[in-house]
């Protein structure tokens, strides 16, 4: 039943609802509440440092939305996101439609590629902090690392499984130079690709967050960082659900605009 | 229409050139290894204005005779020449229509007409807006100009697929099974449509088919071709009054005369 996975993805984005929205909803919410009454459980035989239970977590939370502390930390944070995200996609797609292109780029970029990519992102920390400085500029350096690299492979697969009739179609029409075929056919047939990696990458970066601002830069990572030296573990959860709720939001938005330009999938 | 084969070489003046010259044309897959002869000299001519088929055996090579015609695969051996000029790359002089209509899926059937236009502009006189328009209403798509191909039957897609090589008013049409995978209804009623159109506009049709008796329905002449290496088996000049009735002794004759070659 392969359509039930679609129908529950729906739900989630909020649109539709029918008897199998319920139940799947039921489910859904079911095993949440079960994981909280678990953590719970397992919070009142420790001490609250090794698991704070979920009233102290919720605490922080309420106590630092009001203060606003959280928002400006995530604008902290979004001050190397943002930036770290548009220049390794723009990078990571810009590449990956030349090496998925053309045989030349593939033979020169694909092939420094190949070396570069076994390196594990965090390996870069060093450089980005030399380079870049130990602020946002080392932290942006880092996201943009790991954007590039998912940007990268999508770009090049999208590329490559454009139907090369429409290629053909498009120079029996006129499209004659490589440059306009990549912009009328090669970049539209690849779009969906685009925007898959695009969202992949942007979903990353918060998943990297904490270990990009180990290079100095304020913001959610880093606050959560210094709560854990603390032993705060209550914060230190606190501003897991925030990165997870800011991941979602983000890959929400994005969802949205693709929907909104893709119109034709 | 009996036009025969006699005038493929040597041609002189500009007007008594055929449209399309198919010389000689061969071609080897990967020489360098077992080469597989796909097509060994295969040799005919296209008038203006007229229409012509292209049938054989699966593997005869048709598909790739296509290509070379369209300029999209170059022959081993030979030259393709469109109004005395070699083919050395696909171009708006010679329009395109795919089997499975490969349509863009990212453009409207009205921009997908357009598109054409946008590249090379529109003919003299008229403006892309109204040459698009017109184009889709001469294969009856007038009101869906803003569908997505994925919205549209696959009777459809061939139909905006016609008219997008069409609205480039290319002197030539070449069809590579453009009605191979449409039920038998559909199909009927795109023949009506494609002889109308081609009497409308006064283009000459090379179309590959399959079907012999498609073929037979469409043609001034049927090329035969044989079996692999693929070479010309016979040119079958129709010579039947249009509406062909398709179970008319004459009909079913010529029908049987172009299945001889297909039995071994």
């Amino acid at each position: 039943m392969s359509g039930r996975t679609e129908r529950t993805y729906e739900y989630v984005l909020g649109s539709g609802v029918d008897l199998d929205d319920a139940r799947d909803f039921a489910a859904q919410a079911g095993a949440l509440v079960a994981f909280v009454v678990v953590w719970w459980l397992g919070a009142l035989v420790s001490p609250p440092q090794i698991l704070p239970a979920p009233p102290a977590v919720a605490a922080v939370l309420v106590q630092d939305v009001t203060s606003g502390e959280v928002f400006g930390l995530t604008y902290q944070s979004l001050l190397h996101y943002v930036p770290g995200l548009l220049i390794g996609s723009a990078l990571g797609m810009l590449a990956g439609v030349a090496v998925g292109w053309s045989r030349l780029a593939e033979l020169t970029v694909g092939t420094v590629a190949q070396v570069l990519r076994p390196i594990p992102p965090l390996a870069w920390i060093p450089f980005g902090i030399i380079w870049f400085g130990l602020n946002h500029g080392g932290a942006a350096f880092l996201v943009s690392v790991v954007t590039f690299w998912i940007t990268y492979y999508s770009a090049e697969g999208g590329v490559r499984g454009v139907d090369t009739e429409l290629l053909e179609v498009a120079q029996s029409l006129g499209t004659t130079s490589d440059l306009g075929l990549i912009r009328r056919v090669v970049v539209p047939g690849a779009a969906p690709s685009l925007f898959t990696g695009f969202r992949t990458a942007a979903g990353q970066a918060w998943m990297v967050m904490v270990a990009a601002e180990l290079v100095g830069a304020p913001g959610i990572g880093r606050h959560l960082w210094d709560a854990a030296n603390f032993l705060s573990t209550d914060t230190v959860i606190a501003y897991m659900l925030v990165i997870g709720v800011l991941f979602l939001l983000t890959d929400r938005l994005i969802l949205l605009v693709q929907r909104r330009v893709l119109t034709w999938q | 229409m009996a036009v025969d084969d006699s005038d493929t070489d040597a041609d002189t003046g500009a007007a008594d050139r055929p449209q399309i010259d198919i010389d000689r044309v061969s071609k080897v897959y990967d020489p360098e290894e077992e080469a597989v002869t796909a097509l060994d000299g295969v040799d005919f001519a296209v008038e203006d204005g007229e229409f012509v088929c292209i049938v054989g055996p699966s593997g005869c090579g048709k598909s790739t005779l296509f290509r070379i015609i369209a300029g999209l695969t170059d022959p081993s051996g030979g030259e393709v020449r469109v109004a005395g000029d070699p083919v050395s790359g696909p171009g708006p002089d010679r329009g395109m229509v795919f089997q499975d209509d490969a349509l863009f899926p990212w453009r409207t059937a009205y921009r997908n007409v357009t598109y054409g236009l946008e590249e090379v502009g529109p003919p003299e006189g008229e403006t892309v807006e109204g040459r698009a328009r017109r184009c889709l209403e001469l294969v009856g798509l007038g009101e869906f100009a803003d569908s997505y191909p994925k919205t549209l039957s696959g009777g459809q897609r061939q139909r905006v697929g016609i008219a997008r090589a069409l609205a480039v008013d290319p002197p030539i049409l070449l069809m590579d099974e453009p009605f191979a995978s449409l039920d038998e209804r559909t199909k009927t009623s795109l023949h009506t449509e494609l002889l109308d159109i081609w009497t409308e506009t006064g283009k000459t049709i090379l179309f590959v088919t399959h079907d012999v008796e498609e073929a037979v329905y469409l043609a001034d002449r049927v090329v035969v071709l044989t079996e692999r290496p693929g070479s010309v088996a016979e040119i079958v000049d129709v010579g039947l009054e249009r509406p062909r009735d398709r179970t008319s002794d004459p009909f079913v004759a010529v029908k049987r005369r172009v299945l001889e070659h297909f039995q071994d």
